[in-house]
């Protein structure tokens, strides 16, 4: 299940955009008019993706998702603007760090597809890190390993002289168990 | 540098798509014979696929179809004109395209998917690449702990 966040200052838009992602049932949805109210959400609760309105009076989209993205970096920052604010858009992408923009009016397809777009991203890029940091343990414990082998290597020679080739069934060979090719690349 | 993959019939819509893309810095390769093109995706690694659906031997979607088989990771995008939608459903569904892109294209549209497209097949590419890295590590710890555990059952003078 994907927690998604909707911000926009005038209802009737919130329950127009909730309206169009909620057909999609692995979304559940969240609304804010008040982008104070959805920060304050933030600090509680973690948000797949965030979509914001640009004008907003209280505080504009670029703030609101600046702030947002300190708050949680990982989640997918979209918003959604007229076309007549391209200036603020542009600082936009710098500043938040925004995925992507949909112009108002939205296309309903568009919408889903942009959004689903940016949520599958969002997990390749989670998992990826999880099975980065799978590997990096993984690299870790082969460098333990290591680093015992070679203390059985020069304390006590005589153990590796009988026990390389032993065993047939398990073919270890020294390069391989003090391998640079698993420990450091 | 991401490596795309036109394929079209029609030389002058693959020039076009090129002239839009290639200032992006894509190394682009454009193929009329959709055979040439799966031939040559068994050679070399693309990002990304951009092809017609209406060529004359082959549909585009049955060309992804085994494309895909190639290159699981590449992106897949199927062009066509708007008159055949419910071909594209069943055809979508079966290739597993990723993108539809109308033609004639808005160059906006067609550069945003291709951008989108080489993000996404990157991400793949990475988390394939660190699947295939876990398993080799998963193997060489196994290989370590065996051999450890061995001069710890054989060798009980040993200490650590």
């Amino acid at each position: 299940m994907y927690r998604i966040m909707l911000v926009d200052d005038e209802e009737r838009i919130l329950k127009a955009l909730s309206r169009v992602l909620g057909r999609n049932k692995t979304m559940e949805i969240e609304l804010f008019t008040a982008p104070e109210s959805a920060l304050k959400r933030a600090q509680t609760a973690v948000f797949d993706l965030v979509l914001s309105d640009y004008r907003m009076p209280q505080m504009d989209g670029v703030v609101f998702l600046t702030q947002l993205k300190m708050i949680q970096p990982e989640s997918m920052r979209i918003i959604i603007s007229g076309h007549a604010d391209l200036n603020g858009l542009l600082e936009a992408i710098n500043q938040a760090e925004i995925y992507r923009f949909i112009s108002k009016p939205w296309d309903d397809y568009e919408l889903r597809e942009t959004v689903e777009k940016a949520l599958a991203i969002r997990d390749l890029t989670v998992e990826n890190r999880r099975l980065a940091d799978q590997v990096r343990r993984q690299r870790e414990e082969i460098e333990r390993h290591r680093r015992i082998i070679e203390r059985i290597e020069v304390l006590h020679p005589e153990l590796m002289n009988v026990n390389w080739g032993e065993d047939g069934s398990i073919f270890l060979d020294e390069a391989e168990l003090t391998d640079g090719k698993g420990g450091v690349s | 540098m991401n490596r795309l993959m036109l394929v079209d019939d029609d030389e002058n819509i693959l020039k076009a798509m090129r002239r839009a893309l290639r200032a992006q810095g894509y190394e682009i390769e454009m193929f009329r014979d959709p055979a040439d093109a799966l031939e040559r995706a068994a050679e070399v690694e693309f990002d990304l696929a951009i092809v017609d659906y209406r060529m004359p031997r082959t549909d585009g979607a049955r060309f992804l179809e085994k494309f895909r088989q190639i290159q699981p990771d590449a992106y897949r995008i199927l062009a066509s004109a708007f008159d055949d939608v419910e071909l594209f459903r069943n055809a979508i569904n079966r290739a597993q395209i990723q993108k539809f892109i109308p033609k004639p294209w808005d160059v906006y549209v067609l550069l945003d998917s291709v951008a989108q497209g080489v993000e996404q097949s990157g991400l793949h590419r990475q988390l394939t690449a660190l699947k295939r890295e876990l398993e080799e590590k998963e193997r060489l710890l196994a290989e370590q702990q065996m051999f450890i555990d061995r001069i710890r059952r054989e060798h009980p003078e040993w200490q650590e």
